[in-house]
């Protein structure tokens, strides 16, 4: 749901979290987001090629 | 939504663009979120403005305008040490806030939540609903990167020269002595150039990011591995089902052993 600006660092941090906190457990990351909210081409792009 | 359901679910903060939350775009869709979390995913962790969202989706309780941008790096203490959550953590640490309103701690009481670490100067960080761990909520930004509030301040600080806003105040507890010296320099130049109309001089992110600490991701690291550890020993192996048989999902942390929680 982040704007433009800090959409793809947000997820950056939040996967960085996630993948070295813990080592034993193995998870799938499955990135979402919520339509309706003003986005520029260029993240359109990035979220339709995830 | 995926089928089957998640194990966990992090659900980022927002810009907003209304007077209220209800009135976002984001509003509805997440609220349709988190009624399909409720059956489908073990554990929510909420960051920030989706914890604002949720509160007053799910408690009706709407959030305080500050007076003042709260942003910084502020300490922070746990007040709920024996929780699975928090096993094993430092109990005085630092987490970076950046917000211009609060769920305040009455607020988060009053809906029955159980709050886990707060800050004398910043307020609540982090609490967790009442069956203490299908919903976690975060107000401070412990997934931020040390120079993520130097590259909030550079955006304000830009706006301001581009006539957008006044000038943003420094994020608190975060800017060293040297850090400042190259920021008050730049500013001034910046502002002489402002004022003839000059082009503005490069923001020399790289030679302030140096001389800025991180102090919190040690914590947030603890913290997230003893999360996604429990979501791993309470999650059923099929997707289908968010809980291990015999575990009461208004109580999942009970099937814990005694010392574990």
């Amino acid at each position: 749901m982040m704007p433009d600006a800090a959409f793809q660092v947000t997820e950056q941090q939040f996967m960085r979290l996630v993948g070295t906190s813990n080592q034993i457990a193995q998870f799938y990351v499955h990135c979402f987001t919520v339509p309706g909210l003003p986005r520029s081409e260029a993240t359109e792009t990035y979220i339709a090629h995830h | 939504m995926v089928a089957g359901g998640l194990d966990a679910l992090i659900i980022t903060g927002a810009n907003v663009a209304t007077p209220r939350l209800e009135q976002e775009a984001f509003y509805r869709p997440l609220i349709e979120i988190i009624g399909w979390a409720s059956e489908n995913v073990t554990s929510v962790l909420c960051s920030c403005l989706s914890t604002h969202a949720l509160m007053k989706y799910l408690h009706g309780i709407d959030r305080v305008p500050l007076p003042l941008k709260q942003w910084g790096v502020y300490n922070h203490r746990v007040v709920g040490p024996h929780h699975p959550l928090l096993r094993g953590i430092n109990t005085r640490f630092d987490v970076p806030h950046s917000r211009y309103n609060a769920i305040t701690r009455q607020h988060f009481l009053d809906a029955g939540l159980t709050i886990l670490v707060e800050s004398e100067e910043a307020g609540v960080h982090m609490a967790v609903s009442e069956d203490q761990f299908r919903r976690i909520y975060f107000q401070g930004h412990p997934e931020y990167d040390a120079n993520s509030l130097l590259k909030e301040f550079k955006r304000e600080a830009l706006r301001h020269f581009a006539g957008e806003r006044d000038m943003p105040p420094l994020p608190e507890h975060y800017i060293s002595e040297e850090a400042f010296a190259i920021l008050a320099e730049y500013l001034e130049q910046a502002s002489v150039a402002h004022a003839a109309d000059r082009p503005l001089p490069d923001f020399s992110e790289t030679d302030i990011a140096p001389h800025l600490d991180n102090t919190w991701t040690d914590t947030a690291k603890a913290i997230f591995n003893n999360w996604l550890g429990l979501v791993y020993q309470l999650t059923n192996l099929d997707r289908h089902r968010p809980f291990m048989d015999g575990i009461d999902p208004s109580r999942p942390l009970d099937c814990l052993p005694t010392h574990d929680r």
